[in-house]
C-alpha cells in the first residue's frame, strides 16, 4: 500500500485532503507544521508528500532543504503554496519540488496528480 | 691567549737522564773491558818473561857449565890457575843461574832437571874439582882422564843438552806466548769493533730521538714562522705538548697572535706614513714653490714695494729705491731718521698704538697708511709690518714692506659711491620684485594688507602710518595706538575719500604735534601722504596715510608711490574677485555638502576630484580621505569593500567612467555592517566643450524607500496567503461536495467548515480593511459617551459560550464614562480577550480588571497561559505578527487582531502595552482618558477598599445592573459566570457577600456551587443571595442557609437593599463589619444616571425576557 504524507498546518485544509484521498487505496498519515513533518520523513518511508509551503517552525522549503538527498530521492513532493508567482514557482523547483500546486487548489486535481504519481 | 705553563715533561732532564745513562754504560764497560785485557796481558807479559828468563838462564848454564868444563880442561892441561879462578867464577854464575832458575815457576821435569844439576854442581865441587886439582898436583893425568872419563864430562855433556832442550821448549813457549798475544789483540780488536758499533747504534736512536723532539718541532716552528711570514694564520702540533717544545710553540702561537695584530697595526700605521709621507712630499714640493715664490716675491718687492728696515724703537735703518721714489727722501736723508716723520695725521694715535702693540708683541700687521712725501705730499701705502724676532722672541728690528695705493684707493672711494648706489637701485627692485611676487601669490586680504604695509614701510621709511579697508575696520598701522587708530577710521572720512577719488593722492606739510615733535626745541614740519586703493569699480577700497616727521616727502616717491597704488589696486581687485568666487565655491560646497545624497567627481584619470561630506558617511569612506592621492585604486577599493555586490558596482562604475554615452546610468546596491543599507548610485558624465571631462557619482540612501517596497511586498505575499487559505477550503469542499458521492454526515461538516472558512474570510477582510481604513485615517468613529464596564461586561458575555476559559471581571472602577466608538471599543475588548484565549490553549481563568488612574481608566486582560516569548514582544502589534506557534495556530486569526486594537486604542488617545511571562501568561493594558466633565468632577476614587461582593451570574446585562448597583453603594464588584471559577475565586478571596444565579451554564449550576461553598470551611456561614428566574417553590432555602432569594426581573436597588439588611442583620449577630463606608460612596450624576438608567433598565429586561 502506497504512503502518503500530508503536511498542512490549516486543520480544515487536512480534512479536506485526506478526505480526497480516501477513495484511492493509500495510507494517509498527517503532519501539522514543518518539524513533525520532518520527523515523519525521516523516520517512515512515504512514496508522496503533499507539503504545504507556510508552516509553523519550519517553511516546506525549510524541511526539502533538512532531508537528506537518499531520503529525498525515495518519494515525490507536490507543494502546496499561496505563493503563486513565477519567481516562488522557480525557487520550488530548484529547491527540489516536484509539483507545484497554488491556493486555492482543485482538490479533484490534486487527486488526479497524486492519482497520476501513484498509479499512472 | 699566552700559555706560560710550566713544562712538566723536561726534554732537558730527560737527555741528560738518557746520555749520563749512555755515557756510564760505556764507561763501566770499557772499564771493565781494560781490566780484562790488561790482566791477560799482564798474565802473558810474565810467561814471557818468565820464558824469556829461563831462556837466558839456561844460556848462561850451558855458557857456565861448558866454561866450567873447557876451562877444567885448560887447566889439567896448563895448570893455569887463571883458569882455575874462572872455573870458580863459572861455578858460582852457575849456583846463581840455578837459584835464578829455581825462583822461576818449573816444569817438573825442569825441575828435576835443575836438582840434577845442582846434584852435578854439588859433586864438582865437592868432589871432582877437588880431585882433579889433586890429581894435577899430583901429576896424575891418568887419574884425570879417569876421571873425566868417570862420566863427568858425559854428564855435563848431558846436562848442556838439557838446556838446550829447556832453551828448545822456552823456545816453543815463547812462540805460543807471541800467539796468545796475537790471539789476545783479534779478540780486542772483534771487541772493540762491536762496542764501536753499538755506540753507534746508541747514538744514532739517541740522535734520531732527539730529531723526533727537538728538530722536527723546531722545523715546524722555523715552517711556522714562515707561514707568519707570508702571513698565513698557524695551529701548531705541538702546542699542546707539556715540555719546552709545546712552551715554545705556544709561546710561539701567542707570539704569532700578537705579530698579527702588530702587524694590522703596523700596516695601519704604514698606510698613515704612506699618507703622511706623501703629505710630506706634497708639502716639499710646496715648500719648493713657496721658496721659489718668496725669490720671486722678493724680486717683485724690489720692484714694486717699498721696504724699510726699522730697529726696535723704529728708526730707519734701512730702505729701498722704491721707498725713496715713494717718500721722495733719499737713504741719506731718512737712515737714521725715526719713521713717524712720515705719518700724514691722517689715522689717530690710537691707530699707531694698536699697531706698536700688535708689532712689539712678535705679531705680524697689515694695514693701510696715509704717509706724507718730503714735497708734502701725501701717498697711501698698503703696509706690512713683520717684527723680526731674537732668541727670546723680542723684536728687534721690524721690517715694514709697503706698496704704494694711492691710485687704487682713490678708485675705490669712487666706486664705493657707485656701488652704494647701485645696491640701493637693486635692493629696491628686489624688494619690489618680491613684493610683487608674493602680491600675485596672495589670495587673502589680511595677508595683502599686511604685505602691502611692510612694503611701504620698508621702502618709505615714515614715522606713521595706516592702511585701512573703508568697508570694513581692517588696518595695519605703525607709530599709532590701537584705540586711536580704531577711532580715526571710525572717523567721517567723506571728505578725505572725495579729495582721494579725485586726486588719486595728495601731501598735506604741517606742523608737528607736540608729541610728534618729541623732546625738539624749535617748530618740526610734519607730512602727511594721503594714498588710495581703488577697486574695480573705481571706488576707494583702502586708504593709506603716512606721516613723516621732519622730513618731507620726495616728489619722486610721491610718483613712484603713485604708480604703486595703482598696481596695488588691479592686485586688490583681483583678490576681490578671487573672495567672491572663493565665497562662492565655500557656499556651493556647503550646499552640496548639505543635499542627503553623496556626490563624488571622478576626474577622466580616475582621481577624485570631489567630493562632499555626505558621500563620506554614507559610503564609510573616511580612510580615503587620509590617503594623499585619491586615485582610482585608492577610492574605488574603499568603496567595493563596503558593498555586497562588488563585482556589479566596480563593473558600474568602470563603465560609467569609460562610457561617451550622455544618458545616465543607474545600478542599486547593497551595504551591510552596521546594519543593511541600500544604495541606488546614479553615473553621469559630464562634458566641456562636447569633451569628457569626467564623471558624476551621486549616492542616495534608499534604505527607507527599500523597507518600505519590501514591507508593502511582504504584506501582498501575507495577505495573500491568509486569504488563500480559507479560500482553499470553501472552494476545496464545494467542489467536493459538487464533484463527489459525499456520505449525508459528511456533507453537514463540510457545510459546516465552508460556513466557518467563509466566516473566517469575512473577519479577515474585514478586520484587512478595517486596518486598512484606521492606518490611512479613512476609518470614521462615532464618539459617544460610553459606560466602559457595560462594554466590557457585555463582551465578556460574548465568550461565555466558551467553556474552558473562565472569564472573569474585577470592576474596581465606578461607573466610568469615556467617549469612545461603542463598537469599535467592543472590537477592541473582542480581539484582546480572543487574543488571550489564544494564549490560554489548555483553559484556565481570564482575569479583565478595570481601575481608574487619576484621569485614565485602565483596563487590564490577564491570561495565564503560554506566554510570549521576550523576543517576539516588540513585534506584537505588528501587522500579521502572529507567534508562530503551532498551539496558537491551531486557534486560528488573521494576525491583524492586536494591530487593529492598537490602531483604535491609540485613535482614542489612549495607550495600549502587554506585559508577559513566557510559561506564565500575558496581561494586555490599555488606557482610555475619562470624559471631561468627570476629570473636572475630580477625585473619582477608586473602590479599592470597599467590602468584595462576589456576582456569579452569565447575563451579562444583569450583571452590569446589578454591579453599577453594587458599586453605587460602596462595595466592590467580582464577576464570574462559571461554577468553578467562581467557587475559586469565593475560596481566596475575603468576600462580604455572594450574589448567585441558579441557572448558569454548564457545567454545574448554582446549587451545586452553593453546595460547594456551605461544604467548603471558608464559605461556610457566606452571605448568599440567590437570584433566580423561577419561584422558589419547595426549595429548603433556608437549610442552605440562604439568607435570601430574589426573583428576576427585580430592579437592582432590591438585590442591595437586601445585601445591606443581611450585612446590618449579620453585623447586629456577630459584629462583623462588612458594610461598605457611605463615604465612599461614589454616584454619577443625576442627569447621567437617568441615562444610564434607561439603558440599564432596557438591558436588564431584555436578558431578563432572556432568562425567564
Amino acid at each position: 500500500m502506497k504512503r502518503i504524507l500530508v503536511a498542512e498546518d490549516e486543520v480544515t485544509l487536512r480534512m479536506l485532503i485526506v478526505d480526497m484521498l480516501e477513495s484511492l487505496d493509500v495510507e494517509v498519515e498527517v503532519a501539522e507544521d514543518g518539524k513533525e513533518a520532518l520527523d515523519r520523513i525521516l523516520k517512515n518511508p512515504y512514496d508522496l508528500v503533499v507539503l504545504d509551503y507556510m508552516m509553523p517552525h519550519l517553511t516546506g522549503i525549510d524541511v526539502l532543504d533538512r532531508i537528506p538527498t537518499a531520503v529525498r530521492n525515495a518519494f515525490v513532493v507536490v507543494m502546496l503554496t499561496a505563493k503563486t508567482q513565477t519567481k516562488d514557482r522557480e525557487d520550488a523547483y530548484a529547491r527540489g519540488v516536484d509539483y507545484f500546486m497554488p491556493k486555492p487548489f482543485s482538490p479533484m486535481e490534486l487527486f488526479d496528480l497524486v492519482e497520476d504519481i501513484l498509479y499512472g | 691567549m699566552a700559555n706560560f705553563m710550566k713544562p712538566t715533561n723536561r726534554l732537558k732532564a730527560r737527555y741528560v737522564q738518557l746520555i749520563g745513562g749512555l755515557v756510564v754504560f760505556v764507561f763501566l764497560v770499557s772499564l771493565l773491558a781494560g781490566k780484562v785485557i790488561t790482566d791477560s796481558q799482564r798474565a802473558l807479559q810474565l810467561e814471557y818473561d818468565q820464558s824469556i828468563a829461563k831462556l837466558q838462564i839456561t844460556q848462561s848454564i850451558e855458557g857456565n857449565l861448558t866454561q866450567v868444563l873447557f876451562r877444567g880442561r885448560g887447566y889439567y892441561l896448563f895448570q893455569n890457575e887463571s883458569d882455575l879462578e874462572k872455573i870458580y867464577e863459572h861455578l858460582q854464575a852457575l849456583k846463581l843461574d840455578m837459584e835464578e832458575l829455581k825462583a822461576l815457576p818449573l816444569a817438573t821435569e825442569q825441575r828435576l832437571l835443575v836438582e840434577e844439576l845442582e846434584l852435578f854442581h854439588e859433586r864438582y865441587v865437592t868432589e871432582i874439582l877437588p880431585e882433579s886439582l889433586r890429581y894435577v898436583q899430583e901429576g896424575d893425568m891418568e887419574g884425570i882422564r879417569r876421571l873425566s872419563e868417570g862420566g863427568v864430562t858425559i854428564l855435563a855433556n848431558r846436562l848442556v843438552a838439557s838446556m838446550g832442550e829447556i832453551q828448545y821448549r822456552e823456545r816453543v813457549e815463547l812462540l805460543s806466548i807471541t800467539q796468545r798475544i796475537f790471539a789476545n789483540a783479534r779478540y780486542l780488536n772483534v771487541l772493540i769493533s762491536f762496542f764501536g758499533l753499538f755506540a753507534i747504534v746508541a747514538l744514532v736512536l739517541l740522535l734520531g730521538r732527539i730529531l723526533r723532539s727537538v728538530i722536527m718541532p723546531i722545523e715546524e716552528l722555523y715552517r711556522g714562522m714562515r707561514s707568519i711570514a707570508s702571513g698565513e694564520e698557524v695551529q701548531l702540533e705541538y702546542s699542546q705538548r707539556e715540555d719546552e717544545i709545546g712552551e715554545l710553540s705556544r709561546a710561539f702561537q701567542d707570539m704569532s697572535v700578537i705579530i698579527r695584530e702588530k702587524e694590522t697595526a703596523m700596516q695601519q700605521q704604514n698606510k698613515e706614513l704612506l699618507v703622511q709621507q706623501e703629505e710630506m712630499r706634497t708639502q716639499q714640493k710646496k715648500l719648493k714653490s713657496y721658496l721659489l715664490d718668496i725669490e720671486n716675491i722678493n724680486k717683485a718687492l724690489d720692484q714694486s714695494a717699498a721696504v724699510a728696515i726699522t730697529d726696535a724703537k723704529g728708526t730707519i735703518l734701512q730702505v729701498n729705491r722704491q721707498f725713496e721714489q715713494n717718500t721722495g727722501y733719499t737713504a741719506e736723508e731718512i737712515i737714521g731718521k725715526p719713521a713717524r716723520m712720515l705719518q700724514s695725521g691722517q689715522h689717530g694715535p690710537a691707530y699707531y698704538q694698536q699697531l706698536w702693540k700688535t708689532i712689539s708683541s712678535g705679531g705680524a700687521w697689515r694695514g693701510e697708511f696715509k704717509n706724507r712725501r718730503k714735497d708734502g705730499t701725501y701717498f697711501w701705502e698698503n703696509s706690512t709690518i713683520v717684527p723680526y724676532l731674537n732668541e727670546s722672541g723680542i723684536p728687534y728690528q721690524y721690517i715694514k714692506i709697503g706698496i704704494d695705493i694711492t691710485e687704487m684707493k682713490n678708485i675705490q672711494e669712487q666706486l664705493a659711491i657707485s656701488l652704494n648706489e647701485t645696491k640701493r637701485t637693486t635692493d629696491m627692485l628686489e624688494n619690489y620684485n618680491n613684493f610683487s611676487h608674493n602680491l600675485t601669490l596672495t589670495f587673502d586680504r589680511e595677508e595683502f594688507f599686511e604685505l602691502v604695509f611692510t612694503y611701504l614701510k620698508r621702502n618709505y621709511e615714515f614715522d606713521k602710518g595706516v592702511i585701512w579697508n573703508v568697508t570694513d575696520q581692517m588696518y595695519k598701522s605703525k607709530g599709532m595706538s590701537q584705540p586711536f587708530v580704531k577711532e580715526m577710521i571710525q572717523r567721517d572720512h567723506s571728505e578725505l575719500t572725495h579729495k582721494l577719488q579725485e586726486e588719486k593722492q595728495f601731501s598735506i606739510l604741517r606742523e608737528a604735534l607736540d608729541q610728534e615733535a618729541g623732546v625738539a626745541d624749535e617748530a618740526i614740519l610734519a607730512n602727511d601722504l594721503y594714498l588710495a586703493i581703488f577697486n574695480t569699480e573705481d571706488n576707494i577700497a583702502a586708504i593709506v596715510a603716512l606721516t613723516r616727521i621732519g622730513r618731507r616727502f620726495s616728489h619722486e616717491e610721491m610718483t613712484e608711490l603713485n604708480g604703486l597704488m595703482r598696481q596695488l589696486s588691479i592686485a586688490y581687485g583681483r583678490i576681490l574677485i578671487y573672495q567672491e568666487v572663493e565665497n562662492e565655491r565655500i557656499l556651493n560646497e556647503t550646499i552640496i555638502d548639505h543635499v542627503n545624497e553623496g556626490i563624488q567627481f571622478i576626474a577622466k584619470n580616475g582621481v577624485m576630484l570631489q567630493y562632499n561630506m555626505p558621500l563620506i558617511d554614507m559610503m564609510r569612506m573616511q580612510e580615503v580621505l587620509k590617503e594623499e592621492e585619491r586615485t582610482m585604486e585608492v577610492w574605488l577599493t574603499h568603496l567595493l569593500e563596503k558593498a555586497l555586490e562588488r563585482e556589479q558596482l566596480e563593473d558600474f562604475i568602470r563603465e560609467s567612467l569609460r562610457s561617451e554615452s550622455r544618458r545616465g546610468r543607474s545600478m542599486r546596491f547593497t551595504m551591510e555592517n552596521p546594519g543593511i543599507k541600500h544604495i541606488e548610485l546614479y553615473a553621469s558624465g559630464v562634458y566641456t566643450n562636447n569633451e569628457k571631462t569626467g564623471t558624476i557619482f551621486v549616492y542616495r540612501d534608499i534604505t527607507r524607500e527599500f523597507e518600505v517596497d519590501q514591507m508593502k511586498s511582504d504584506l501582498v505575499n501575507t495577505v495573500s496567503h491568509e486569504l488563500r487559505t480559507p479560500l482553499s477550503s470553501v472552494l476545496g469542499f464545494t467542489e467536493m461536495l459538487l464533484g463527489k458521492a459525499v456520505k449525508p454526515e459528511r456533507q453537514r461538516v463540510y457545510l459546516e467548515t465552508i460556513h466557518k472558512e467563509a466566516k473566517r474570510l469575512t473577519v479577515l477582510i474585514n478586520d484587512f480593511l478595517d486596518l486598512q481604513r484606521m492606518e490611512t485615517g479613512n476609518l470614521l468613529y462615532e464618539y459617544k459617551s460610553l459606560g466602559i464596564n457595560e462594554v466590557i461586561m457585555d463582551t465578556i458575555m460574548r465568550f461565555s459560550h466558551d467553556a474552558e476559559h473562565n472569564l472573569f471581571f474585577i470592576d474596581e472602577a465606578p461607573r466610568v464614562r469615556v467617549r469612545a466608538d461603542r463598537d469599535r471599543m467592543i472590537q477592541v475588548m473582542t480581539n484582546l480577550l480572543s487574543n488571550s484565549i489564544k494564549f490560554s490553549p489548555k483553559g484556565g481563568d481570564i482575569r479583565i480588571r478595570i481601575t481608574n488612574e487619576g484621569d485614565l481608566v485602565k483596563v487590564a486582560v490577564k491570561d495565564y497561559g503560554i506566554g510570549i516569548p521576550s523576543e517576539h514582544m516588540p513585534d506584537l502589534f505588528k501587522k500579521f505578527k502572529r507567534i508562530d506557534n503551532t498551539e496558537t495556530r491551531k486557534i486560528g486569526g488573521t494576525g491583524l487582531g492586536l494591530a487593529i486594537v492598537k490602531e483604535i486604542v491609540e485613535a482614542h488617545g489612549g495607550k495600549i502595552w502587554a506585559e508577559s511571562v513566557e510559561g506564565e501568561g500575558t496581561e494586555f493594558f490599555f488606557t482610555l482618558r475619562l470624559e471631561e466633565d468627570q476629570k473636572e468632577d475630580g477625585k473619582r476614587p477608586s473602590l479599592h477598599s470597599g467590602p468584595k461582593v462576589l456576582l456569579v451570574e452569565d447575563d451579562s446585562a444583569l450583571v452590569l445592573l446589578l454591579s453599577e448597583e453594587l458599586k453605587s453603594q460602596g462595595f466592590q464588584v467580582i464577576h464570574h459566570g462559571k461554577v468553578e471559577s467562581a467557587f475559586n475565586e469565593s475560596q481566596n478571596t475575603p468576600l462580604a457577600g455572594m450574589v448567585v444565579d441558579l441557572k448558569l451554564e454548564n457545567p454545574g449550576d448554582g446549587w451545586e456551587l452553593i453546595a460547594r461553598l456551605r461544604a467548603s470551611e471558608k464559605t461556610a456561614s457566606m452571605p448568599i443571595i440567590v437570584s433566580t428566574g423561577t419561584e422558589p417553590g419547595a426549595v429548603p432555602y433556608a437549610d442552605l442557609g440562604i439568607e435570601d432569594y430574589l426573583v428576576k426581573p427585580y430592579p437592582p436597588s432590591k438585590l442591595t437593599e437586601t445585601l445591606l439588611r443581611v450585612l446590618e442583620d449579620r453585623e447586629e449577630r456577630h459584629g462583623v463589619i462588612a458594610l461598605p463606608d457611605p463615604s465612599l460612596e461614589a454616584r454619577p450624576d443625576a442627569a447621567e444616571e437617568e441615562m444610564d438608567e434607561a439603558e440599564t433598565e432596557e438591558a436588564g429586561r431584555t436578558s431578563a425576557q432572556d432568562h425567564l
